[in-house]
């Protein structure tokens, strides 16, 4: 919203003692976020009326002159490129030094600095100036010639014509009025003006309105109607609004249409009050209804858009016709034109929610609209009739009321009161304010002020804004100025903090896989479409699902994260010949609903490893089995330090059946890897080998970490090797198993050194060390345990080629 | 009998320093120490001396193979070094190459931020909490004092389930959760993803990250708070930060603020980045409202607080000088591989 300062001048005596940018920021730091400061009319300021005494040609330039002119001081020679540039003229003159706030040629602002210039090898110092460069229009042909009655040397600024034209506009940014419905209007920022510089503020213009009957029969037949005000004026004459009039409104960036349409208008800037006239010659009656729409009605409005309404919709109905859309915007079958004569006035009080709707439901937002949504006072009503009854009057001196003020107010806001003390202000703030600056600036803010202290809530502020202890702890501390306390430390005595081992565990496994296993933590969305999960075999049913997402392929919230990060690899290999990357992300697993509504959201890291396809070694087995050994680490980390091993069941599409394992515990899944089906490679342009992982973070975080130190073993580890004869799909994993439980609490250690294939079959060979905490193996343990190993594992089922017969 | 021990030594001293070969060097060795050497017939013969003799000569025998072996011993180990030297000089790499290249990876930059921040949080008492990303319209608007019809409950803002649950707008949703769980006097954290409908472009994000701060005690006061930002921002920032507080509207809080730092870009002199006003709004913050102390079951007459939230997706860019935010959620590594 654009503020001026004039305006606000007209209701509060505020002489401006600094920097117009100053003034901007207390306003930010007492009010309302400043967005920008504009200054119109500096340049009147620093320009003076000059005439022009002999015109000769430029020696270098035909369309240049050299202009001998009186600045009122002295005589003096200056280029100008103007055409109307001729003796006799009066024009106004920026001297050196003057900077004139200018619109650049891509319409942005700059200043325009003047300089000492050779212009074509003459040298100039001044510039005569057009209407442009003054600010007073947005284009000029040639420069400004002024009444030759005006003396040379006069500054504009001090000339009758531009009184009033200097001043400063504050965009103020409409977001922080939000709670502000009584600051959508000049005469609002007055009152804070008053409050921030302890000002007297004038009471609002015009005089009171007496209630009386108009003729219009009024009924209101809608609950959000709080109040309906208006008033019946005959002999208007419509005509384009006088300049002063078309300028505040041009000001505030409102298009001028006529000065009935104009008036209303200047009162929604003036008082925040939005307001409307109906030419009542083109009413179908006398009949006037706030109602419900009814499902269907057609309403033509005036931006001449045909509306259906619904009977959620507010209209008010004249004649049994909708005539306006309550709060919004009014009818187009009744507007005033210039033929208008007598109109009827609407100066209304509607409910905020139910204007908002109406505004949402058709799209349609508008300055009446954008205020009603904030609560407005509906005590504004019959002040905003006044004021602008005085000002018809002015501008069509034969208007006339017909009747008086109609008034309908059903639904006034009680009145509200606020127990607090000095003690809670000082208190909450924090700082020392006084009891007479509390007292001040609360009696300027509009509060009824009882005792100590018992608050009156003034109706502009009584909507929805002000209604406890802290709400006057604010007034008070921004009029102070929060800058103005002194910072102070937290005087919370710490408790042991809890810490939150989820989370330290997350940046351990992230540190882990990034700075250790050199993988990159990358971020994906949280949602996904129809075209990516059937691309990846998934299927939409019951997963949460977006009524407005932002685009078809962001409609539910994922499943699985694994799609998200095969894409990355398949974009990220066109750059890259290897890739390590990972996301810690939550799936939404609607399988297990949380609070009824919710899914369960569960942390992940899921990534990928492509190792560099130039090499020499079997890079196929290799990347897989050092993927398995970094997230075997990981779950070490995380305190777990047993797990079995299977295969991946009901693995998805995008999982290599034979070259996929899970980590298990029980049925519950801790981790898995695979490698990435080629099928779903292909799909994915992967030519690579991509192995990727899923760690099941929340089973992770369940598990406590502990550390358990056990004393180095003083007695020798006996080792002892066996290689044994496997079908080719047995897994090593399995015969270990065996092992270990031949070996039972002796078995310190079990591991594969060799793998052969052969036609047929393969051999597995073993290493294994045998030891005893509290003495040192003697001959026939060592054998009795290898014969335990040995039993196991042919009860296996498996043969072991070349076994010494005293093993058997 | 001495003169032909020395004698012996000598010879033996010449033939092993001459020799190269480590298998012929053992059978040097052989020759004159083995049973059948040199050395041992001498000391065959000791009987036929005086005692005195005898023991002159031994001990000249002893000190004579002591020798020997010392003089193998030592040529030994020439001749391994030797080979080794040989070895070494025809050994030699390309360090230029990089056949085996271990490189570390990255954590995403906001993480980094993420986790800066929590670090100076927790080592000032706070604790960390969560909460979901999909929420009810009671944590994130109801308990937070929002209501019904205001406009950031508008489907233009926030992403609606089709069952009425909601995304969550702001790590705010986090507080009362999280006052469900523990009770005051409590310090907390809650960081996280938030999400607005915003159609993606160079600096809107539909998901982004905030860091949602709450003290709650007895007595907590305006200046409490001011104190507190300034602490946290200058940790940040690693430096002495400017800060001003303006009136701001937020329901959740009553006073509610906007704090600006002064313009990290131009020092506060006015620039582009800060529209030329020197300052930067930085994060919204005020003294909790009452109703959303009790939504969390908290006595407000006894207790107040204060609460801020943090946009960690500025600071980033801010910190790195990224022009544009969606590289953020892109899954790019030449993007995410930059900040290691
Ligand atoms: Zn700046």
């Amino acid at each position: 919203m654009k503020l001026s300062l004039n305006w606000i001048q007209e209701f509060v005596d505020y002489k401006l003692e600094r920097g117009a940018q100053e003034l901007g920021d207390f306003i930010s730091l007492s009010v309302a976020e400043v967005e920008e400061v504009e200054q119109v009319g500096v340049a009147l300021a620093q320009v003076k009326a000059i005439k022009v005494l002999s015109c000769a040609p430029h020696p270098e330039a035909d369309r240049l002159q050299l202009a001998t002119i009186d600045t009122g001081s002295e005589e003096r020679t200056i280029v100008c490129g103007a055409s109307n540039c001729r003796p006799g003229i009066t024009v106004p003159f920026a001297d050196l030094g003057a900077k004139l706030p200018i619109t650049d040629k891509e319409g942005k602002p700059a200043i325009l600095e003047i300089k000492k210039a050779k212009i074509r090898g003459v040298e100039s110092t001044g510039m005569l100036c057009s209407e442009a460069e003054l600010g007073l229009a947005d284009s000029a042909e040639g420069i400004l010639e002024m009444d030759d009655s005006i003396p040379a040397g006069t500054y504009l600024n001090t000339l009758e014509q531009y009184q009033g034209i200097e001043d400063i506009i504050f965009e103020i940014d409409n977001k922080s009025l939000t709670h502000r419905p009584d600051l959508w209007g000049h005469y609002g920022f007055a009152r804070e003006f008053s409050a921030m510089f302890d000002l007297d503020l004038k009471a609002y213009p015009g005089e009171n309105l007496e209630l009386k009957d108009n003729g219009f029969s009024l009924k209101i037949d809608a609950d959000d109607c709080r109040r309906y005000s208006s008033l019946r004026v005959k002999n208007v004459s419509v005509s384009d609004s006088p300049q002063w009039l078309q300028d505040r409104l041009n000001q505030s960036g409102i298009n001028t249409i006529n000065n009935i349409v104009d008036l209303t208008n200047f009162i929604l800037l003036e008082l925040g009050q939005p307001m409307h006239a109906f030419d009542i010659a083109k009413l179908k009656g006398q009949d006037l209804i706030v109602r419900h729409a009814q499902n269907g009605e057609s309403f033509k409005a005036l931006d001449e858009n045909d509306y259906s309404l619904t009977e959620e919709d507010m209209v008010i109905a004249i004649g049994g016709q909708a005539e306006a859309l309550a709060g919004v915007i009014g009818g187009d079958s009744s507007a005033i034109d210039e033929s208008s004569n007598e109109i009827l006035i609407e100066c209304a009080s509607f409910k905020a929610s139910a204007v908002r709707r109406s505004a949402t439901r058709h799209g349609i937002r508008t300055d009446s609209s954008s205020r009603f949504e904030k609560s407005l006072d509906p005590e504004n009503t019959p002040l905003a009739l006044a004021r602008i009854w005085q000002l018809i009057k002015e501008l069509c001196p034969d208007a006339e009321l017909v009747g008086g003020m109609g008034d309908f107010y059903t639904q006034a806001y009680p009145e509200a009161q606020i127990e607090t003390s000095y003690e809670f202000i000082e208190e909450s703030l924090g700082c020392e304010v006084g009891k007479d600056f509390i007292l001040n600036r609360l009696n300027r803010l509009g509060f009824d002020i009882e005792g100590d202290l018992k608050l009156g809530i003034p109706s502009w502020r009584n909507t929805k804004d002000i209604a406890i202890p802290e709400d006057i702890v604010e007034e008070i501390g921004r009029l102070y100025g929060f800058d103005n306390i002194t910072p102070e430390a937290l005087h919370t005595e710490d408790k042991v903090p809890q810490v939150n081992q989820a989370r330290i565990l997350e940046r351990r496994l992230k540190d882990i896989l990034s700075n250790g296993y050199g993988y990159t933590e990358i971020m994906t969305h949280p949602w996904c479409g129809d075209d990516e999960l059937k691309a990846f075999g998934l299927s939409s049913e019951g997963l949460m699902t977006l009524q407005n997402p932002v685009s078809e392929d962001a409609k539910y919230m994922k499943p699985s994260n694994m799609p998200k990060i095969i894409k990355a690899v398949s974009e990220n290999l066109k750059h890259f010949n290897s890739v390590k990357l990972y996301d810690f992300n939550r799936v939404y697993d609607t399988s297990q609903m949380v609070q009824e509504l919710l899914p369960s959201e569960r942390y992940q890291f899921t990534g990928a490893l492509v190792p560099k396809s130039a090499g020499k070694k079997d890079l196929q087995t290799e990347a897989f089995y050092e993927l398995k050994s970094t997230i075997a680490n990981l779950l070490q980390v995380a305190g777990i330090s047993t797990w079995q091993l299977s295969d991946y069941k009901d693995a998805p599409e995008w999982v290599h059946p034979g070259i996929s394992c899970q980590f298990r515990r029980g049925r519950v899944v801790l981790a898995e890897i695979f490698k990435l089906h080629p099928a779903v490679a292909a799909k994915n342009k992967i030519k690579s080998n991509a192995y990727l992982f899923c760690v099941n973070f929340d089973e992770l975080a369940k598990s406590k970490r502990k550390l358990k130190y056990e004393q180095v073993s003083k007695f020798p580890a006996v080792p002892f090797d066996i290689t044994v004869q496997a079908p080719k799909q047995a897994l090593a994993g399995d015969i270990q198993g065996l092992i270990r439980k031949g070996g039972g609490k002796s078995l310190l250690d079990v591991e594969v050194f060799s793998v052969y294939e052969r036609e047929e079959d393969k051999t597995v060979s073993f290493r294994m060390h045998f030891a005893a905490k509290d003495h040192t193996l003697v001959h026939d343990e060592i054998h009795q345990l290898q014969k335990n190993v040995v039993a196991a594992i042919l009860k296996g089922k498996y043969e072991i080629p070349n076994l010494p017969d005293d093993l058997k | 009998m001495i003169e032909d021990i020395n004698k012996i030594v000598a010879e033996f001293t010449e033939k092993v320093n001459a020799e190269g070969d480590l298998q012929a060097l053992e059978q040097i060795k052989a020759a004159y120490m083995g049973k059948k050497g040199p050395l041992t017939g001498i000391l065959k013969n000791l009987r036929n001396l005086s005692p005195e003799e005898k023991s002159e000569v031994g001990q000249a025998a002893n000190k004579a193979k002591n020798a020997m072996q010392e003089v193998m011993e030592n040529r030994r180990e020439g001749i391994i070094r030797a080979q080794i030297d040989a070895k070494v000089a025809n050994e030699w790499l390309d360090f230029t190459l990089d056949e085996e290249s271990q490189e570390i990876g990255a954590l995403h930059p906001v993480s980094q931020m993420q986790y800066e921040i929590e670090d100076i949080f927790t080592s000032l008492g706070f604790t960390v909490q969560d909460g979901p990303h999909c929420e009810l319209d009671f944590y994130n608007f109801e308990a937070l004092n929002i209501p019904e019809d205001h406009p950031a409950r508008d489907m233009q803002d926030t992403f609606y389930f089709e069952n009425g649950a909601i995304l969550r707008t702001h790590t705010s949703a986090i507080q009362v959760r999280a006052m469900e769980r523990i009770k005051p006097p409590f310090k907390i954290l809650g960081p996280g993803k938030v999400f607005r409908v915003e159609r993606l472009d160079a600096s809107h994000e539909a998901a982004f990250h905030q860091l949602e701060g709450m003290v709650v005690d007895e007595d907590i006061s305006v200046a409490n708070l001011i104190h507190t930002m300034k602490t946290l921002l200058s940790e940040i920032f690693q430096k002495d930060i400017k800060v001003r507080l303006r009136p701001g509207f937020f329901p959740f809080v009553e006073p509610g603020f906007e704090l600006d730092i002064n313009c990290q870009i131009c020092n506060g002199k006015g620039c582009s980045v800060c529209k030329q006003t020197g300052w930067l709004e930085l994060m919204p913050c005020g003294m909790v409202h009452p109703n959303v102390l009790r939504s969390g079951g908290i006595d407000a007459e006894k207790y107040t607080g204060f609460a801020f939230g943090l946009g960690l997706d500025r600071l980033v860019m801010m910190r790195h000088k990224i022009e544009d935010i969606r590289h953020l959620h892109s899954g790019d590594l030449r993007f995410s591989s930059q900040f290691k």
